[in-house]
């Protein structure tokens, strides 16, 4: 083999989509330079031009699988701005419980079922076992209850929009249902149990961290932009709110209006990438890196918006403060005390007087051309931005997706871990694997589920410095 | 291999499949046909999910047995196939939330400590592109699997588990 080498693993496994990573080695062995692929080419903002605008929660809500309740809700309040509305506030608290009932599948599927392998069988585990079908063999009822999590934030979908996945809820204007009574008091008999399995996770990841200190200070941690959505408080505010960038150093840089987010937040274009490098740009491409989702959130705001996720976030800041807060890794401790905060968020709804109301929504014609909405997706801040014509068909669209934010970030991990460890060459399986769990830190979502036909498999190719293939590693 | 004796003698249908990529709706097709026709059984729970989601183990009574039919672009013979499925606990798929059946049906065994029997219905379609509908040949497949079904197929799994209410 080649002293110069090119290793690609392809696809990744336990990410939501198609990517793959490519890492140059140069003559010795050592990584030179490595590199997040998005192979997958949607075409969402070009096939969306002509269609009435208020099309757009239902067309745009299948760019995904996982997180359609996010697109459908930043689709919804683009919308909103369109017709120049505010909309009740009992329609304003059931698409807030359905974002919560979003985060909760979404958090409980990332952590019980992609990132917790890696984390409870360890980085080494023989792949055939590090999914959570090897979880249920190592730790049951752990697998279990995070599966009966992952559900009960699927419920409080299904409750509201009719159906798990792809719900028809969100409209402009308000949301098409109230909610019944008899679901009212359905879910709320869920959180009991609910909040002993985000129990469960908080303390497996709180003490997994403090026992892999070393290794969460070395594992792609490094300096960076935070940015997140935060109320007049400075509580993270993963519906509406100030979009707030914050520097490593903890200082806030920017904090602006998100519908003004053109003049702060500029797009780079890689040749070997569909997925674009959205980067600040008064620090311009690449300084301009700033990380969003968990992590980023929580390091952009001042505190959580419930009591007990608030408890646990002043518990993660001790820890991060001793130089993690950069750490990829920190990412899924971040993701439960949201998960926990979206539990008690959920609730406070639920208990509301009003959340079983009749006044839902409000309708009007179009009085504005353009329109943005802005939420936080459980990956990170989701804009949705539309030009209409006066006709109110869509002449133009704009979407950064929260994968998009993180694109320099992921690349830069991606790079980091190699070089930890990936040396001379030498390449293992557990080694490759924690290139790819660096990536799963940020949950990407490259745009997925409900496309592929059959089985992928997990492929490594090596090629030599020609680019002739000298190895490949196939994982069916 | 079926070592529960307290499902209550459940069976699942889980046809599965996207909707709104044409063919890929042969599975959700069949089973709201087999809806229709068996919506007096008792004991029988028919699911239309787009994929076979990890969380789905979890939905109702544990089944004694479970009939998955799904959509294939590989030719078959008499355009649709029938056969028993064991359990696959070979290494994952990239796409966690997109279970292959063999692999869905090793989880719910973990997931409930016991294996039910599995038979999995395999429908030949042609057009996997965005769309609602099925083809005309794929729809005639369909029709002729679900009848197969109804008449023989359901027969075999009540007959070889022998607890099926109804």
């Amino acid at each position: 083999m080649s002293a110069a080498q090119q290793i690609t693993i392809n696809p990744i496994s336990r990410l939501e989509g198609h990517g793959k990573v490519v890492i140059q080695l140069d003559n010795e062995g050592q990584v030179a330079d490595a590199h997040f692929h998005v192979t997958q080419f949607r075409g969402y903002e070009r096939f969306c031009e002509g269609r009435p605008f208020e099309e757009m929660p239902i067309i745009t809500q299948r760019i995904c699988g996982i997180c359609p309740v996010s697109h459908q809700l930043a689709s919804a309040k683009a919308c909103d701005a369109i017709l120049g509305i505010d909309i009740p506030e009992t329609a304003k608290a059931l698409r807030i419980l359905l974002h919560m009932g979003q985060y909760i599948q979404s958090h409980a599927l990332h952590f019980f079922h992609l990132a917790s392998p890696d984390l409870l069988l360890g980085w080494d585990a023989d792949p055939s076992v590090r999914n959570v079908v090897g979880v249920i063999q190592a730790l049951p009822e752990v697998a279990r209850k995070g599966i009966r999590l992952r559900k009960f934030g699927q419920d409080i979908i299904a409750a509201l929009g009719g159906k798990k996945v792809h719900p028809a809820y969100a409209v402009p204007g308000g949301v098409i249902n109230p909610l019944a009574a008899s679901d009212r008091d359905r879910l709320m008999q869920g959180f009991d149990e609910a909040y002993a399995t985000c129990q469960i996770a908080m303390d497996l990841i709180r003490d997994w961290t403090v026992k892999n200190e070393s290794d969460v200070r070395r594992f792609a941690n490094f300096d960076s932009y935070y940015a997140g959505l935060v109320d007049e408080s400075g509580a993270s505010d993963l519906y509406h709110g100030t979009m707030r960038i914050k520097g490593h150093d903890g200082a806030v840089v920017a904090q602006f209006d998100p519908t003004d987010y053109l003049d702060f937040i500029g797009e780079h274009v890689e040749p070997w990438s569909y997925l674009k490098f959205p980067f600040l740009k008064p620090q311009g491409y690449p300084a301009g890196c700033y990380r969003v989702g968990p992590l980023g959130r929580l390091n952009a705001a001042d505190r959580m918006s419930t009591p007990k996720a608030d408890a646990a976030f002043r518990n993660c800041k001790q820890l991060a403060d001793k130089e993690l807060k950069g750490g990829s890794l920190l990412y899924h401790y971040t993701r439960i005390i949201e998960l926990l905060n979206c539990l008690e968020k959920a609730e406070e709804i639920l208990s509301g007087e009003s959340v079983c109301g009749q006044d839902i929504r409000v309708t009007a014609s179009p009085k504005q051309e353009e329109g943005v909405g802005v939420i936080e997706a459980p990956r990170g801040t989701l804009i949705h931005h539309y030009w209409v014509d006066e006709y109110g068909a869509i002449r133009k669209v704009n979407l950064i997706v929260a994968t998009g934010h993180n694109n320099i970030a992921m690349n830069r991990s991606v790079t980091l871990v190699a070089k930890e460890y990936i040396k001379g060459g030498q390449v293992r399986e557990g080694l490759l694997n924690r290139v790819e769990g660096a990536i799963r830190c940020y949950d990407p979502c490259l745009s997925c589920s409900t496309h592929a036909v059959g089985q992928m498999a997990l492929r490594i190719r090596i090629h030599d410095q020609k680019g002739e293939l000298v190895r490949e590693l196939r994982r069916e | 291999m079926n070592d529960k004796e307290d499902t209550g003698g459940m069976l699942w249908i889980i046809g599965y499949g996207n909707v709104q990529r044409r063919d890929d709706g042969a599975g959700p097709y069949v089973a709201h046909w087999l809806r229709r026709k068996l919506a007096d059984r008792a004991g029988i729970l028919i699911q239309t999910p787009h994929q076979l989601d990890p969380v789905l183990v979890d939905d109702g009574v544990p089944p004694r047995a479970i009939l998955f039919i799904d959509a294939t672009p590989d030719r078959l013979e008499q355009g649709w196939r029938f056969r028993e499925l064991m359990p696959d606990a070979s290494p994952w798929p990239f796409a966690l939330h997109h279970l292959p059946p063999g692999m869905f049906l090793e989880l719910l065994g973990r997931y409930h400590r016991y294996h039910p029997f599995a038979w999995l219905v395999t429908i030949q379609g042609d057009d996997f592109g965005f769309g609602g509908g099925l083809t005309a040949a794929t729809e005639e497949r369909a029709d002729r699997a679900a009848a197969a079904i109804a008449d023989f197929g359901l027969r075999k799994i009540i007959d070889s588990t022998g607890n099926i209410n109804g």
